[in-house]
């Protein structure tokens, strides 16, 4: 079983009519995701690569089931789109706006919290289970199938370590982006949980960075509960200086705090491999 | 983005909360003219972007004339950690009976506000982590007078002034969600021999996407900012970050980027820069990026290292082809994977730019050749 979503998961799309909302539904229809509605206020009653578009949430659920939602919204208006997803009961969002404002992400995690609904992002890359369904933006030919779990704050880093996974014959059970922000609404903590769990996940990779303190919150849980699962963590920003956003919101070092060292120590001393680079995984698996 | 004291405490004042009276000067005339006018001793306050100023000569205290003039000669324009000081606060000196420490902010792990709270303010604060008390609390909610009550300093404070000192923090909780804050601190808060609550020293850091994406926080941080500042407010999202060695490193998403710069560290290479080109960057953003880092001074070659998702490869290798055609570039290492891969390296090929099919030879044989 995959994480989250599987085969049977219907997706709708917020901000369908838009640039990328428009391009990634064709690509994830093509890879054969069940996108079954799409919402853009005023511009109800369009089609977009044949899926109906709905102005509100509330219209899109009268006639589809829908199980997940993937926002590509504008970071302005990002807080609303998410609130009515929440208000809507859908229970997966999948946030790929980036720049969304702190205060809107802590309002937006709160509220789904309080409900039982997940957030994955904001400014994830999405979800991917290779060959079976995609709800996100990556390049999906680097996926293949298999037993390994990925995890990952960076898109393009996820996308690097499954092509060389893939380029190697090992494959992928899920490959989840938490997001580059500071904030998220999924923590690698609850990724991993949730691959713990899981049967045809046999090791999992981590790739994390600099900023906050979700590898350090990881690694006490392991420390805690012992590793039950291969793991691998592939850390970057070791070489960024202190103070400086190295482009994610996320990856910025005050003091020792979501220092590369206190990542990598603090996982070491709970017993996952780290990989110095990113060929380096595969020595591992 | 961070404010500087005299910026944070005028914001506080705004909203109802007590702060000496103070000065800001820029200048030894500007310190000429108050110098007769105000009371006697006064502190100088060097306005810096610094945490622990006292300890690095940025704090002083004037007994009198004289002497405000000598330690502003001292201070002004003069570099603290390498920041010159453009700008002191002369304050009034209070009379202290009790200090407190109190800070609003975000906890990280759990994604909620967070009051920070200690009986006793001061410089190493930080160092004293027991002594803080920590409430989390809900965004949504906010914060209320359960919680409130729950803080110690009702020990230290008479009934009146505990009313006081409430409505001081919920006066922060208002300007933290006005301001889109990250976090703000007040240490000291005072409890002056008069019996007044007063901020002796304020710190607001502000998220710099909010000032991005909403404008009117924008607008409204600006009438607060000294002179010049104003340039300091993020129009965009950072994605320049200029590092100390000679190799230029340019890529698509900040994870790329950095894992770039970290193998040129480790293959033994110094990285020049950071530039993160983001998602779905076009021929013209390379272009800009080529044109920036190779502005740079000291530059003995540029590595570029895309992975396309939103990103397509071609449509990069147009802009390295176009750069390489109009700017005096040094050497470059290219690695284009992902979409439109094929496309791209024909281009590459015709323009006669070699390029890498993995990450590790690229950067491995930029730091040799480089060297």
């Amino acid at each position: 079983m995959p994480i989250l979503i599987n085969e049977e998961t219907r997706v709708l799309v917020q901000g369908i009519t838009g640039k990328q909302g428009s391009m990634h539904t064709e690509k994830m229809l093509k890879y054969g995701t069940k996108i079954v509605a799409g919402v853009t206020p005023g511009k109800g009653g369009l089609k977009v690569h044949g899926v109906p578009v709905y102005n509100k949430i509330e219209e899109a659920i009268k006639s589809n089931r829908i199980d997940a939602t993937i926002v590509f919204v504008p970071a302005r208006n990002v807080l609303n789109a998410v609130k009515e997803a929440i208000e809507n009961n859908i229970k997966i969002i999948i946030v790929i706006t980036e720049l969304t404002p702190l205060h809107d992400s802590l309002q937006m995690i709160e509220l789904a919290r309080n409900k039982g609904i997940r957030i994955i992002g904001p400014n994830s890359a999405g979800i991917i289970v290779p060959n079976k369904i995609k709800i996100g933006i990556m390049p999906h030919h680097v996926f293949s199938y298999g037993k390994v779990g990925i995890m990952s704050r960076s898109g393009t880093l996820t996308y690097e370590i499954a092509n060389i996974l893939t380029k190697n014959g090992i494959g992928q059970s899920t490959s989840i982006s938490v997001g580059g922000d500071r904030v998220v609404g999924t923590t690698f903590l609850e990724v991993y949980k949730m691959f713990e769990e899981d049967k045809e996940t046999e090791s999992i990779v981590l790739i994390g960075e600099i900023g906050g303190t979700m590898e350090e919150e990881l690694s006490k849980y392991l420390m805690e509960n012992g590793i039950k699962k291969n793991t691998i963590a592939y850390i970057v920003g070791k070489a960024a200086p202190p103070e400086k956003r190295m482009g994610h919101a996320g990856a910025i070092i005050i003091g020792e705090i979501g220092s590369y060292k206190s990542k990598v120590e603090s996982l070491m001393k709970a017993g996952v491999k780290i990989a110095m680079k990113p060929y380096d995984v595969i020595k591992y698996l | 983005m961070r404010l500087l004291e005299y910026e944070s405490k005028k914001i506080i004042q705004d909203y109802g909360i007590k702060i000496p009276k103070g000065f800001l000067i820029n200048s030894i005339e500007d310190c000429l003219k108050i110098s007769k006018k105000i009371k006697y001793p006064i502190f100088l306050k060097a306005q810096l972007p610094l945490k622990e100023r006292a300890k690095i000569g940025g704090i002083a205290l004037a007994n009198n004339e004289k002497e405000l003039i000598e330690l502003t000669k001292k201070m002004i324009n003069k570099k603290v950690n390498n920041i010159t000081v453009r700008n002191i606060l002369i304050e009034e000196k209070i009379d202290i009976e009790k200090e407190f420490f109190i800070a609003i902010t975000i906890d990280w792990s759990t994604s909620s506000p967070i009051l920070l709270f200690s009986s006793r303010g001061g410089v190493d604060i930080e160092k004293r982590r027991e002594e803080i008390q920590f409430f989390k609390f809900s965004y949504i909610e906010g914060l209320n007078d359960l919680l409130l009550n729950k803080i110690s300093s009702r020990e230290f404070l008479k009934e009146k002034i505990f009313e006081e000192f409430k409505e001081i923090l919920k006066k922060l909780w208002i300007i933290f969600k006005e301001f889109n804050a990250e976090l703000i601190e007040l240490n000291p808060l005072a409890l002056s021999t008069n019996g007044e609550l007063i901020v002796l020293d304020a710190r607001i850091v502000l998220d710099d996407d909010a000032l991005i994406i909403k404008q009117e926080i924008a607008n409204n941080i600006s009438k607060y900012l000294i002179n010049d500042r104003i340039k300091y407010i993020p129009k965009e999202r950072e994605n320049f970050v200029e590092l100390d060695g000679n190799i230029g490193v340019i890529g698509n998403g900040a994870g790329i980027v950095m894992a770039t710069i970290d193998l040129i560290n480790l293959f033994g290479g110094k990285p020049a820069n950071f530039y993160d080109l983001g998602g779905g960057a076009n021929p013209e953003a390379t272009f800009k990026a080529l044109e920036k880092v190779s502005s740079m001074k000291n530059l003995k070659c540029i590595v570029i290292n895309v992975f396309g998702g939103m990103t397509k490869c071609d449509e990069i290798a147009e802009g390295i082809i176009l750069a390489k055609k109009k700017l005096n570039l040094p050497k470059l290492y290219v690695r284009l994977i992902g979409e439109n891969e094929e496309n791209a390296k024909k281009l590459l090929e015709i323009a006669g730019i070699k390029y890498f099919d993995d990450m590790e030879s690229l950067i491995k044989n930029a730091v040799i050749e480089c060297d």
